[in-house]
């Protein structure tokens, strides 16, 4: 624990003191400063669109700065090969992999509170200056949508780290990894509109088949997005969220264990 | 116990046959408690391969590798192990400080035997005024230098050196071989490789040789510099256009140094040429043997096993 620990806080300082994430950051406080005014460009639904609007800006930041810091701080490990520094203390591979991910992870929820305090902040201002008749602000569902975005980025950290394993370039891992957040985004969509909602549409079996599988191996990003129930004050079940939570820790523990079992067997030349 | 072990260990790359390639053919080489090892040879001969070997970070396609006695693979082990690769990359925000702190949580060491540790050491490597910059500011030879210090941390028995000296400018040379000197006063075991001869003649007390992954020899530095010396330099206060008059029927090579001439007989010329300036009252300053190069004798070496093999 103690090696976990210890890589977790090394990754944790080398991320904060980034150049990467003092400019997103910046970026993430011009965006939600224009929240009021992009909100009062649709008058109907000002509290609606400025939700939509701080938590698609915390998204969105937080999915750059997990694909870009989370690809830079491992990939760039054996890239530039630091990480026979590390592994020539008395580390293992797995408290190496377990070390790195905890750090990353540490990284993403800071950056997650701290994001979320200010699309918390920026939203709250419009609600203040609005009256109720523009919409009603559901502050449950906000932190529930912000607390499975941070899941969803956290799942991501494990993606990156399962294609690093075996991929020795950092803008492979970053590709792959963007590739399956695409996928991940829309397969559940997909299956149920071919399944469902295409009546009338010859659809092939194979292709159905193929639309299957892969709702099965990649990550259902789609169940971990709340951000329109909290706009609209929609009600999620609790089974729902628990369903959520379960299964982005469950991918995250799949992915993080065989990237592991992949990093004991592999060589650092 | 030896501190080191090679035992029958031999590295191929690619699996593919038509890429395969033996980088260390059947090394089997030990290194006792205490000793400074100079392990040497060519670019791509091995050296780092076999390093790597050591540390775990890639495995032997056949044999075995122990450190301390215990299998390579036990990442326990390196409690007791410091490691400084050929151009050290560090995570470019860090400072030294952080760095130390963690190559000693990792070792085991409480924060303060940490604390006090690391003082004593960025001391050692003058990296005390810039303890908390960050590494990304720093030059080669002070990343070489906390390098070292990140390698010393947790008070090694056993320090393996991959081309420590490669790269630095003569100053960042001999803060390295100080330090190896005064690792070996210690007691502790040094393994390091170098392709720069001269940087280890003073240094190890045995040195193997390695080329095209094969160990060609393991002997004391003495023993592998004293054959065959090639003959004498007798430095004499005379000119040399007078010493080419009394020595003319020997025919030796003379070269000016200051005020005194260095006179370069063979073996079996010696006697009869140290007789002629004796009686010609020449004033001898010195008599030396002349030595071959340790470049020379590496070279002989590989080049004799390569034709005893071919």
């Amino acid at each position: 624990m103690r090696n976990i620990g210890a890589i977790a806080k090394i990754t944790f300082w080398e991320g904060l003191r980034s150049r990467l994430f003092f400019a997103l950051f910046v970026i993430a406080l011009l965006a939600f400063s224009g929240t009021y005014t992009l909100s009062y460009l649709f008058p109907r639904d000002v509290i609606k669109v400025a939700v939509d609007l701080s938590l698609g800006t915390t998204s969105l930041i937080g999915l750059i700065l997990t694909l870009f810091l989370g690809t830079q701080l491992l990939a760039k490990d054996l890239e530039k090969r630091t990480i026979h520094m590390v592994l020539a203390k008395a580390v293992s591979r797995s408290e190496y992999v377990l070390g790195k991910f905890t750090g990353l992870s540490l990284m993403i929820i800071c950056s997650v509170v701290l994001l979320g305090g200010f699309a918390a902040l920026a939203t709250w201002t419009v609600d203040r200056l609005t009256s109720d008749a523009y919409g009603v602000m559901h502050w449950p569902l906000f932190v529930l949508s912000l607390s499975t975005i941070m899941l969803m980025l956290i799942l991501l950290v494990s993606i990156i780290f399962f294609f690093s394993s075996f991929v020795s370039s950092t803008f492979l891992a970053l590709g792959l990894t963007s590739v399956v957040y695409l996928i991940g985004q829309s397969v559940e969509e997909l299956k149920e509109f071919l399944t469902q909602g295409a009546e009338g549409l010859a659809v092939s079996p194979v292709f159905l088949k193929v639309v299957t599988v892969a709702y099965y191996i990649f990550p259902n990003l789609a169940a971990l997005d709340f951000k329109t129930q909290a706009a609209h004050g929609l009600v999620v079940s609790p089974s729902t969220i628990i369903y959520a939570v379960l299964y982005a820790m469950l991918y995250t523990a799949i992915m993080i264990s065989a990237a592991a079992w992949i990093f004991q067997r592999r060589e650092f030349p | 116990m030896e501190s080191i072990l090679f035992d029958d260990v031999t590295k191929v790359y690619g699996g593919h046959p038509a890429a395969r390639g033996v980088a260390v053919e059947r090394l089997s080489l030990a290194v006792p408690k205490g000793e400074v090892f100079g392990f040497l040879g060519p670019n791509g001969a091995g050296k780092s391969t076999s390093i790597k070997i050591l540390l775990n970070l890639i495995f032997p396609t056949s044999g075995r590798a122990l450190m301390l006695g215990r299998p390579v693979a036990d990442e326990a082990v390196r409690k007791w192990v410091g490691y400084l690769p050929e151009n050290p990359n560090w995570y470019d925000y860090l400072t030294p400080e952080e760095l130390l702190w963690y190559g000693g949580s990792t070792s085991g060491m409480s924060r303060l035997h940490i604390k006090e540790r690391a003082a004593g050491l960025l001391d050692l490597v003058d990296l005390t005024s810039v303890r908390r910059r960050r590494l990304k500011t720093f030059s080669k030879g002070m990343l070489q230098r906390a390098g070292v210090a990140f390698a010393l941390i947790n008070d090694p028995e056993v320090i393996v050196l991959d081309e420590p000296m490669s790269g630095l400018d003569p100053l960042g040379r001999k803060l390295m071989a100080d330090l190896i000197r005064r690792l070996k006063e210690e007691g502790k075991t040094v393994f390091f490789s170098s392709h720069i001869l001269h940087d280890v003649e003073d240094l190890c007390d045995r040195v193997g040789i390695i080329a095209k992954g094969r160990l060609r020899r393991v002997a004391r530095l003495s023993d592998l510099l004293a054959v065959r010396s090639k003959g004498w330099t007798i430095s004499v206060k005379d000119a040399p256009q007078v010493l080419r008059s009394r020595l003319a029927d020997f025919e030796p090579d003379y070269s000016a140094r200051g005020s005194f001439t260095e006179i370069r007989v063979p073996e079996k010329d010696l006697g009869k040429v140290m007789e002629r300036l004796g009686s010609s009252q020449s004033e001898i300053v010195s008599v030396t043997p002349l030595r071959p190069t340790l470049e020379e004798v590496v070279l002989r070496e590989i080049q004799q096993t390569d034709g005893n093999v071919g």
